[in-house]
């Protein structure tokens, strides 16, 4: 039999396989109805038709569901560990914030041909860091998003079945799972959560159609996961004060021009840096170091840093401040500012709200730290400390117990002690006084008697936070025997005996002190000292230290120099015979008289030292009175010449050792009297005259008595 | 007894066939029986069996169904012109004809208008580089929706038995 090919021409729209597992639905009747034709016996033109009996069954239920992403996109079977990728952004929510709602939509299907599948839904949330709460709604509009209509599943879902007569597929209820983010969630945190359906499903073994829960390898994860922020301190746009100089702080180890050059001492006001505030910041670390310089005033001192924060994470952050106020020292206290200097006020946990809204990824805030301190320099006995403040910088997207970062901002304050070396801390209460002798003798050793020198072991102690070198500097103004005063400066050496130049010391560590020596070369032509009081009081050292980057000062103005004596009376005795003796050598030579020959004396003493002179008598004998030369002579006349006594100066005499003075010059004596001697004093004072020389009757340095005494040989 | 020449395969059956033809008086010669199974298949030890479930009250989407047709001449002399219809139910879909012998088997996919023996082809129009082509696809079994065996002459108090088997949807 040839086959032919026989070709229908139709047009013909191929129906699209809808829910194929689907299958008829439950309770369909499937019935058939044979039917045949034959021709008719009784006529071969016609045929005769006959049919068979009805033969019918029903479809029994056979029933299926699957809970799928909507649309079935991206495929279910995910876990809690797929990859973004495999469960797509709409379905992988990243830099979630606590306490999100996470709403995705699903699907469940009836693959089965019962009308009405029952589905029963609970979340799986294998994987999370805590349980989420999840709820799920019927998704009445199909939107795919949630709407006011959709209302709460509280218990089985009814499918319905698919209609296989036509191409859409009505098997399919489509809902949608409400994830909620704990509020208490930390960054990085993971909420996962898929829908789990459970439902009669065929069994082909048994044919009924128990209660199954879908497989763990068919489930359909959506996953949230905790936004990470990260915030960092870096340097701040504008340093007030200007950036930190080039040089290491604190700064140079020249002495200050001026006193001291670099440090204006302006009282500072609320909200400004100490001037001359010196800050160090550490790019990396964003920690501070503030280096605020001495002030002449006793108010409290005023440190401004500003902040900056920088958002290093991946969406955009509210950012909170707190500082760590624990180590505060008494006194002190840190307001909070914005950057355009607005106060903030702190919440209940102490956390400062940078205002601004919230900052961009890379984006930046700055904020102020205004720390108010009592004064660094009272108490300079107590080694000053630094005022540690640590910031932490925590998120406003994800609350933390622990801040993301924390910078340092530390004050150092500056303090010095200066003063007398002592036990323990230098002691400018100390009034040592050291004697010298103006004798041209220099040297810088402590303790050594009779020379020009005076020597006062000094110590300087850094009671501050920093190592800085000091100068030191002074002056003491010496009397000289013409009048004048000078005043001549104070060197400072090593206790080895190296000089310091420029007074300026290397650099002293906190807590460290520097013994060195102030030496003061008293020159030759000083004036003796007089102590505490009287003509020509013991001057006092007026030395001061300064810190040459802080400016901090300390003084010691009262060590004593007292000017010891330095030189002789001179006594010398001239003759002339029948004439006036001359002051020279040749009057000084041996001399023949005949008797009744004049014999004239004269005794020139001198007061060459560096000072008056009391209590002088000028006598014409020796200390014993052995030699008298009025045994072979006669006393005709006495006088006196007075060279550098003030006006009033009066001369007395006396011709019985001092029993009685007059003042005029005693008469001539002849033989057979005598006089033991001529004495004279000067009477200076006015005090008691004639009475002898009292203690005001003085011979003044440089001054000279000459007696001049006429004599008649026997 | 009249001779009949075969006839073509194709063979057109226009609108209400019930129309041209008078259905047969009762008790009609050509006994008609229909009988219905659940073909049940069980394995064991790597070896299928199979079971027939006779008039099965319910069976399952996916179950197979075996529909038979026994056609008997109880008129006492030859039938010529026997035609067996059977059409493949609504809710299942053809899966293969049981043996027929003589009697040959023809197809049809639009419920019986048209017959033909397998493979069966239609025509579709595509859109191939632009241009509307058309080519022919050939018709899956699936898809068929009327069978019928045709045999010329049925011998008195002979039988034919004539079937096919059928997937529930």
């Amino acid at each position: 039999m040839k086959v032919s090919k026989q070709v229908l021409t139709l047009m013909v729209a191929l129906a699209a396989g809808s829910a194929a597992a689907a299958g008829t639905p439950s309770g369909t009747s499937i019935t058939n109805t044979a039917n045949a034709s034959y021709t008719d016996p009784a006529n071969p033109a016609a045929t005769l038709n006959t049919p068979s009996n009805t033969v019918t069954t029903t479809v029994l239920p056979k029933a299926g569901f699957d809970v799928v992403y909507l649309n079935n996109t991206p495929a279910d079977g995910t876990t809690p560990t797929s990859t973004a990728a495999a469960l797509t952004p709409a379905y992988d929510k990243i830099d979630v914030l606590p306490g999100a709602v996470i709403d995705t939509p699903y699907t469940i299907l009836n693959n089965g041909n019962v009308a009405g599948q029952q589905v029963t839904l609970a979340a799986d949330t294998s994987g999370s860091t805590s349980a989420p709460v999840v709820a799920y709604y019927l998704d009445v509009d199909n939107s795919g998003t949630f709407s006011a209509g959709d209302t709460l599943i509280t218990g089985p879902v009814s499918v319905p079945v698919d209609d296989p007569a036509t191409p859409a597929d009505e098997g399919k209820v489509q809902v949608i799972q409400r994830l909620t983010v704990p509020a208490g969630a930390v960054a990085g945190d993971k909420y996962i959560a898929s829908p789990r359906g459970t439902g009669p499903v065929f069994d082909s073994a048994t044919s009924t159609n128990p209660a199954v829960q879908e497989a763990a390898t068919d489930l359909q994860y959506t996953r949230a996961t905790v936004a990470t922020p990260a915030l960092v301190l870096i340097a701040p746009t504008v340093i007030p004060g200007g950036a930190a100089p080039a040089a290491p702080v604190p700064g140079p180890t020249t002495p200050p021009t001026g006193a001291p050059a670099g440090n204006t001492y302006l009282p500072p006001t609320t909200g400004t840096p100490n001037p001359g505030t010196v800050t160090v910041v550490n790019a990396t670390t964003g920690n501070q170091d503030a280096y605020p310089k001495s002030d002449t005033n006793a108010t409290p001192d005023v440190v401004t840093f500003v902040g900056n924060v920088k958002n290093n994470g991946t969406i955009a952050d509210t950012v909170k401040i707190k500082p760590d106020l624990t180590n505060l020292p008494t006194g002190a206290t840190v307001v909070v500012r914005d950057i355009a200097g607005n106060v903030l006020t702190p919440d209940a946990g102490g956390l400062y709200t940078l205002p601004g809204g919230p900052v961009a990824p890379t984006g930046t805030v700055e904020f102020q730290l205004v720390v108010t301190y009592p004064d660094s320099d009272l108490v300079p006995a107590t080694p000053a400390a630094d005022i540690v403040i640590p910031v932490g910088v925590f998120s406003g997207n994800v609350p933390s117990a622990t801040p993301l970062a924390t910078g340092t901002f530390t004050i150092h304050p500056p303090k010095i002690l200066f003063g007398d070396t002592a036990a323990g801390n230098p002691d400018a209460t100390q009034a040592p006084a050291q004697t010298v002798i103006p004798n041209g003798t220099f040297n810088t050793t402590t303790g050594t008697a009779n020379d020009a020198s005076a020597v006062f072991p000094m110590s300087v102690k850094n009671n501050g936070t920093y190592t800085e070198p000091f100068t030191l500097a002074g002056t003491v103004p010496i009397k000289l025997l013409d009048g004048t005063t000078v005043n001549v400066p104070v060197k400072y050496y090593t206790t080895a005996g190296v000089l310091v130049p420029g007074g300026v010391t290397p650099g002293i560590a906190p807590g460290a002190t520097l013994d060195l020596i102030a030496v003061v070369d008293v020159p030759n032509n000083a004036a003796i000292t007089t102590g505490a009081a009287g003509t020509n009081p013991a001057p006092v050292l007026s030395q001061t230290a300064t810190g040459n980057f802080s400016g901090a000062t300390a003084s010691d103005i009262n060590d004593i120099i007292n000017v010891g004596a330095i030189g002789a009376i001179t006594v010398d005795k001239y003759v002339g015979v029948n004439a006036a003796p001359t002051i020279d050598a040749a009057g000084k030579v041996a001399k023949s008289a005949l008797p009744g020959a004049t014999v004239n004396y004269a005794i020139v003493a001198k007061n060459t030292y560096n000072g008056p002179v009391k209590s002088f008598i000028l006598k014409d004998s020796n200390a014993a009175g052995t030699t008298n030369v009025y045994t072979f002579s006669d006393y005709q006349t006495a006088s006196v010449n007075l060279t550098g006594f003030a006006a009033g100066a009066a001369v007395y005499y006396s011709i019985d050792n001092g029993a009685n003075w007059t003042l005029a010059a005693p008469a001539a004596v002849v033989a057979p009297a005598t006089i033991p001697g001529i004495w004279v004093y000067i009477e200076t004072d006015g005090v008691t005259p004639g009475a002898g020389p009292s203690a005001g009757d003085v011979i003044p340095a440089n001054a000279s008595v000459q007696l001049n005494i006429g004599t008649k040989v026997k | 007894m009249t001779r009949y020449s075969r006839t073509a395969l194709l063979v057109l059956l226009t609108g209400t066939a019930a129309a041209q033809m008078a259905p047969a008086p009762a008790a009609s010669p050509l006994k008609l029986v229909l009988t219905q199974a659940l073909v049940q298949t069980t394995t064991q030890g790597g070896k299928s069996t199979e079971t027939l479930l006779l008039q099965p009250t319910g069976v399952v989407p996916g179950a197979v169904l075996e529909q038979a047709v026994t056609a008997t001449n109880t008129l006492g002399k030859p039938m010529g012109n026997v035609a067996v219809n059977l059409p493949v139910p609504a809710g299942t879909r053809y899966l293969a004809a049981l043996g027929s012998g003589a009697a040959k088997a023809v197809f049809s996919f639009d419920k019986g208008k048209t017959y033909g023996a397998a493979p069966l082809y239609r025509t579709v129009t595509v859109t191939e580089n632009g241009k509307s082509v058309q080519k022919e696809v050939e018709v899956a079994p699936a898809e068929y929706t009327n069978v019928r065996w045709t045999v010329p002459q049925l011998a008195a108090g002979s039988s034919l038995k004539l079937g096919f088997r059928v997937r529930v949807n």
